[in-house]
């Protein structure tokens, strides 16, 4: 029993050293916080409508003064950093640094893809669930290209839109052949795609960007647009002739003195990623799937013994309810979004189906953390040294072990578009979601057509 | 004096894995200019063009051209005006920038060959941003013939990049097409054209 409360002084000179460099190890890694601990500054900003101190806190972030300067180097967390500002950055207007920002972040994302090693996962399951290179999920990658086509549209640069709607093409034939169920985050960007081909006169790539939307959402107001491309372009689906049974019989060409206005309205937050404590009994519940059957028995064999009693891991909360409604209008008439798509729902899911390899994950790093801390017990002849130098081995592994919170945090959980044709001139449009509002005065030229934005990350 | 050298092997051990722990954060960066550093300028960056690829398919396109019938035309036609119209990007990649740059790549080529006049369109921004604009909203050939006269020449130099881009597993590899062209202004005949190609990809070792 007296072995079991070792005193510092019963430690020889050796004995201290080794124990204070343990303490240091520990010191130095419980320095580290978990990237949700990292921006929280940021989301806090943003919860109270100060995208500006969010952007700043970005900055600091990524170690530069203003948004205009990128980080010296793009790896690691800065990718991130750079994702979660873009966002920032459109939701108050700055569009060409907000593309900026997403396509230096975009080719990073793909190279960390493909980097991704074996020691990554062997550290990811002994030491560190966010050791090794960020992935993005699939839903991520599809939004990347998503939010880059609107911040080209709106400045009506069709050419640097069709680069992100070739490039969403390329993911969503990756995600379609990988994991298809989850393809359905990039509907908005189908739409935003098939537009951008409408609008550069390429009839057939159009109807399939619109078709690809169809297939994952009801889109009211491509009706229209599609009856007139089908009119050109041969290209038939189950979607488009099934919207094509809606259209009126011989709908006349839209009158050439009219012009379209695309609206696209971002809104609320994408849930973020959070340490979640669960019992030893549960997580093995949870992870039954997941654990080989020498893992099960371990863990069952080191809670029996009271030995492991909490796993740590990292999750995704159900998304809150997301209580405001766009309200579109223009020249004062109410115009309804249409196709909203709840990226918020569609990330939880998505995540939901990696949750029990998240706990195998984490139950095997516990594993791992109790079998070292027994081996140094050993190595040091047990006893009271022994144990400290057992505890010393297992603090370092826990304080080692943050859960991996890594997710792009500022990401709209529903993006909605509204589409109308207007009479060639000014119009005023005015755009309300979650207590912001923009008002905005666009000039359509005859047989032209303007994009506006709005993005409000709360 | 067994349990202190235990203790002392641990202390090294532990100092050892602190010092990884060090190391692997310590860094440092600088900046270097291509000369100093060999094969600064060939190493793949990324899946994009970078300078040395445009020059690549610039260099085959223009080879081609200077040994086709429509440069032995030309030689016949006593210098006639040639304009270079920007290059439209059909790609994957945001790499306008550098086909702009192209521009001037061509017509410096063009001036060395001799035979023809040159004229830029650099001074005539808005007749260039009209260019741009219809590249952007849909090419209308019939434009041809109407710049042509605007700016006072006799045949167009454009041409165009695409891609093919797949990802497969842990790889992706995009492959460019640049496909350069000699149009006729007033009639739209295409008097030459030809591809060059090149791929690039990120792949793991």
């Amino acid at each position: 029993m007296m072995a079991m409360r070792p005193r510092w002084r019963d430690l020889g000179s050796g004995g201290r050293v080794s124990m204070q460099l343990w303490l240091l190890g520990l010191l130095l890694c419980t320095g580290c916080a978990s990237y949700s601990d990292k921006v929280r500054d940021a989301r806090a900003a943003l919860d109270a409508g100060r995208p500006r101190d969010a952007i700043a806190s970005f900055n600091k972030r990524l170690g530069v003064e203003t948004e205009k300067q990128l980080p010296d180097e793009i790896k690691g967390e800065n990718v991130l950093y750079l994702l979660e500002r873009s966002v920032a950055l459109q939701s108050v207007g700055e569009y060409a640094l907000s593309s900026r920002d997403l396509e230096v972040a975009d080719k990073q994302v793909e190279v960390l893809d493909f980097t991704h090693s074996t020691l990554d996962d062997i550290s990811k399951f002994m030491f560190s669930d966010d050791s090794g290179p960020y992935q993005s999920p699939a839903y991520e990658k599809l939004m990347i290209n998503t939010l880059n086509m609107i911040n080209y549209l709106v400045r009506g640069d069709l050419n640097g839109s069709r680069v992100e709607a070739r490039r969403l093409a390329t993911m969503q034939q990756f995600i379609n052949d990988t994991d298809p169920k989850h393809a359905g985050v990039g509907a908005t960007g189908s739409y935003l795609a098939g537009f951008t081909f409408e609008k550069s006169r390429e009839p057939s790539e159009a109807l399939r960007f619109y078709d690809e939307a169809l297939q994952h959402n009801e889109y009211d107001s491509l009706l229209d647009p599609v009856t007139q491309l089908a009119k050109v372009d041969g290209y038939r689906t189950e979607q488009i002739k099934e919207l094509l049974s809606h259209a009126p019989k011989d709908s006349p060409e839209p009158a050439a003195d009219t012009a379209e206005l695309l609206v696209i309205v971002g809104y609320g937050r994408v849930p973020a990623k959070i340490a979640q404590r669960i019992p030893i009994g549960l997580a093995l519940t949870l992870a039954s799937g997941d654990l080989s059957p020498g893992s099960r028995a371990q863990a069952n064999q080191l809670a029996a013994q009271g030995l492991v009693t909490w796993i740590n891991f990292p999750t995704l909360p159900k998304p809150g309810p997301v209580r405001s409604v766009p309200m579109i209008q223009v020249d004062q008439r109410a115009i309804p979004p249409d196709g909203t798509v709840p990226v918020d729902e569609l990330a939880v899911e998505a995540w939901r189906e990696t949750k029990g390899k998240m706990i195998a994950s984490a139950i095997t790093r516990v594993i791992t953390r109790v079998v070292a801390g027994e081996v140094t017990k050993k190595a040091t002849g047990g006893g009271a040294i022994g144990f400290l130098a057992s505890l010393g081995a297992q603090a370092t592994l826990t304080a080692t072990d943050t859960p991996d919170t890594r997710s792009w945090s500022t990401l709209p959980a529903r993006l909605a578009v509204a589409r109308l044709r207007l009479p060639a001139g000014k119009h005023v449009i005015d755009v309300a979601v979650s207590g912001e509002r923009k008002q905005q005065t666009v000039e359509l030229k005859p047989g032209g057509w303007a994009a506006v934005n709005l993005t409000v990350l709360r | 004096m067994a349990l202190r050298a235990t203790l002392m092997s641990k202390t090294v051990q532990a100092v050892v894995t602190l010092a990884m722990f060090c190391l692997g954060c310590a860094h440092s960066t600088r900046a270097v200019r291509g000369d100093d550093e060999p094969g600064l300028d060939s190493a793949a960056m990324s899946t994009g063009l970078d300078r040395r690829d445009l020059q690549r398919m610039l260099n085959e396109n223009m080879e081609k051209m200077r040994t086709s019938a429509v440069v032995q035309r030309w030689m016949n036609e006593n210098r006639p005006a040639v304009s270079v119209l920007p290059m439209k990007n059909e790609t994957s990649e945001h790499i306008d920038g550098p086909l702009q740059a192209l521009i001037s790549d061509v017509e410096t080529k063009l001036i060395e060959w001799g035979g023809v006049r040159v004229i830029s369109l650099e001074n005539q921004q808005d007749l260039l941003n009209e260019i741009r604009r219809q590249y952007s909203e849909g090419f209308d050939q019939s434009n041809i013939a109407h710049w042509g006269k605007q700016i006072g020449s006799r045949y167009f130099v454009t041409g165009k990049v695409y891609t093919t881009d797949e990802r497969v597993g842990v790889q992706r590899r995009v492959q460019y097409y640049m496909f350069m062209q000699v149009i006729d202004v007033e009639t739209g005949e295409i008097l030459f054209q030809n591809k060059s190609a090149v791929t690039k990809a990120i792949v793991r070792d």
